[in-house]
């Protein structure tokens, strides 16, 4: 049986290749953005909670887009004066402010990286951040010659790392958050300091040429507001300072919720109809089928067919392009879940946390089963009316194509 | 007895294509069907052949009556018992020469056969031939990609509808002697013909006009 369908469909290739490639299109595009939705929403929840805090306060002065500053681990050299913390924390509903400090490391043999990455320096007294990532691991705190390595890092090996000609011991390499920490490196403040100031980091000396010692400076501020006070409040009394720009993260996360959500609607719009063009194509050829090739069906019953082979033969052939389909088009699809993280990767930053292999293979398994459904379903019909030609149908035809 | 017709008529509305027709067939007899166009000759061939239900009257199998029988269970006999050869050799263009063959095979779920196909088609003078097209093949060649079709399965009784039809009288001939070398093999040959050198081989004739059976006669005599 499976040779007849194999030969049918391989000899009705032009028809066989167009319904095979409409399905594989709409798979295609509803694969990736099932990938892409995935990987958004695990970003955004996770980012959620792994922000650390509801606001985050950069230097005035600090050129930097709130997403860029939230979710890469882009360099960003920006320096205030270390009082800072201090001031905001007397601000009413603060519950508490944790200081940062970036350096970076540099794309040379200096380093274990590929390319030049953040480094973050945590204030170990007032840091709330660290016990959170270091859950899942046994350590509680980091020692002075120990780094935390983002998730999405690559280049180090092994339990030690280089960084700026010094070696650090890896503590844990962080589960993925979805933020700037997966492509960034954590350390205490005091190393970070020590980094910055460097032989290595000889152009970073116009910052303390502007700004002093490294030692007094910080780059960000993380605020935990008060449960009982606004963030927007907060967020006011720390613009009004003049001298601090203020992120809020749950506003920047919301917005970019807000633009993702779009962008489904718009994919799931030209996915579902393309999923619907594919169902009528399949659906169209297998009605025509029935009819078209009635002669064919005949033969097969007066040569011994039951009308069971004979819906065998078409749902076979229905199954086969509903499943070839699927797996072309998840192929296709993660082509194009590749490309479209590419291009707004390019073009903006957002949280985003590659899906689990469980979920591509659910996602795979899912796809093609429904499409094989369909693929049924679409012939059923056609299969039901076949089903009910006589054998006598094969008396005096001609030779069938 | 392998096939008998007791009193068996078809009629579609009122019309009765065929009316109260007797007939029995043994192993290693061949039966020649004749009589003028639109007597009804397709038809018997067609309800002997179990593509068709009587109207009224019995149709056994083995001595079995096979009005009782469900489709399935007749679709299994058309696939082990009877070949079909039909008056176009009706083979499916998508198919290779082989591929056709081993239809019945398939639908049999015997895929064992494979062999014995491409046998049979070098016996018949298709040895190179085996991968081809239907539409790359003479006529003559495809009435004997029909004929191991028929025979692939080594059914008891072969039904030909008219197998000499349209075909020169050298091809029509080699066909012929094909044909009627299946009774000394045992098996019960039944086939609609115009054709009297294939009725002058048959062990009977049997000739049908307005639908009934008009005549009968042994071998050599009609």
């Amino acid at each position: 049986m499976f040779h007849i369908i194999r030969h049918s469909l391989t000899r009705r290739w032009v028809q066989s290749f167009s319904t095979l490639l409409s399905m594989a299109i709409s798979v295609g595009i509803l694969f990736a953005l099932y990938m892409f939705y995935l990987g958004v929403s695990s970003g955004l929840e996770t980012g959620t909670r792994r922000l650390g805090a509801d606001i985050l306060v950069v230097p005035a002065d600090a050129w930097v887009e709130p997403e860029a500053v939230l979710f890469t681990g882009a360099p960003m050299n920006m320096y205030m004066d270390a009082g800072f913390a201090e001031i905001v924390s007397k601000i009413p509903g603060v519950r508490w402010v944790n200081a940062q400090f970036f350096t970076q490391s540099l794309n040379a043999e200096c380093c274990s990286l590929a390319s030049a990455t953040r480094l973050i320096g945590f204030d170990r007294e007032t840091d709330r951040l660290i016990p959170a990532l270091l859950h899942s691991t046994r350590k509680s705190e980091i020692a002075p010659d120990e780094i935390l390595i983002g998730a999405k890092i690559d280049g180090y090996s092994g339990l030690q790392a280089l960084v700026l000609n010094s070696v650090f011991r890896v503590a844990a390499v962080l589960e993925p958050t979805g933020t700037s920490l997966d492509y960034s490196i954590l350390m205490p403040i005091e190393s970070a300091r020590k980094l910055a100031k460097a032989r290595e980091n000889k152009y970073l000396r116009i910052y303390w040429e502007r700004y002093g010692s490294p030692d007094h400076l910080i780059s960000t501020l993380l605020v935990e507001v008060d449960e009982d006070h606004s963030k927007e409040e907060v967020a006011r009394s720390i613009r009004s300072l003049r001298e601090l720009k203020v992120i809020e993260t749950t506003s920047v996360l919301k917005n970019i919720k807000t633009q993702m959500q779009s962008l489904f609607v718009i994919l799931l719009g030209g996915g579902a109809l393309a999923m619907i063009s594919s169902i009528l194509n399949l659906f169209a050829r297998f009605f025509c089928m029935a009819w078209d090739r009635k002669g064919e069906w005949g033969l097969y019953r007066a040569l011994g067919a039951t009308r069971s082979d004979l819906r065998i033969l078409i749902i076979g052939e229905a199954f086969s392009l509903g499943t070839g389909g699927a797996l072309i088009g998840v192929l296709l699809g993660y082509g194009l879940y590749q490309a479209i993280l590419t291009l707004l990767r390019n073009q903006k930053a957002f949280p985003f946390i590659e899906p689990s292999l469980s979920s591509e293979i659910a996602g795979i398994l899912g796809t093609a089963v429904i499409f094989s459904v369909i693929g049924i379903i679409s012939a059923w019909f056609p299969a039901y009316q076949s089903g009910k030609i006589e054998p006598s149908a094969a008396m005096g035809l001609e030779d069938i194509d | 007895m392998l096939l008998e017709s007791i009193s068996i008529t078809k009629r579609y509305g009122d019309d009765a294509i065929l009316r109260d027709v007797c007939l029995r067939i043994e192993p290693g007899e061949s039966v020649a069907i004749t009589g003028v166009s639109g007597s009804g000759k397709s038809t018997l061939l067609s309800l002997l052949g179990l593509l068709l239900d009587p109207t009224e009257g019995e149709l056994l199998f083995r001595e079995k009556e096979t009005s009782t029988l469900s489709d399935d269970e007749k679709a299994r006999i058309r696939n082990c018992h009877f070949g079909f050869i039909f008056q176009n050799p009706q083979l499916i263009g998508s198919l290779s020469v082989l591929d056709n063959v081993l239809v019945p095979a398939s639908l049999a779920r015997k895929s064992h056969l494979r062999a014995r196909a491409e046998i049979m088609l070098e016996d018949l003078g298709l040895k190179n031939r085996l991968k081809h097209l239907p539409s790359q093949l003479s006529i003559g060649q495809k009435r004997r990609v029909a004929i191991a079709r028929a025979l692939l399965l080594e059914p008891e009784v072969i039904f030909a509808d008219e197998p000499t039809n349209d075909l020169d009288p050298g091809r029509a001939a080699r066909i012929g002697d094909l044909l009627f070398d299946l009774p000394s093999k045992g098996k019960a040959l039944v086939l609609v013909t115009h054709d009297p050198g294939l009725m002058r081989k048959a062990s009977r004739t049997v000739r049908i006009g307005e639908g009934m059976v008009r005549e009968f006669s042994q071998a050599g005599t009609f």
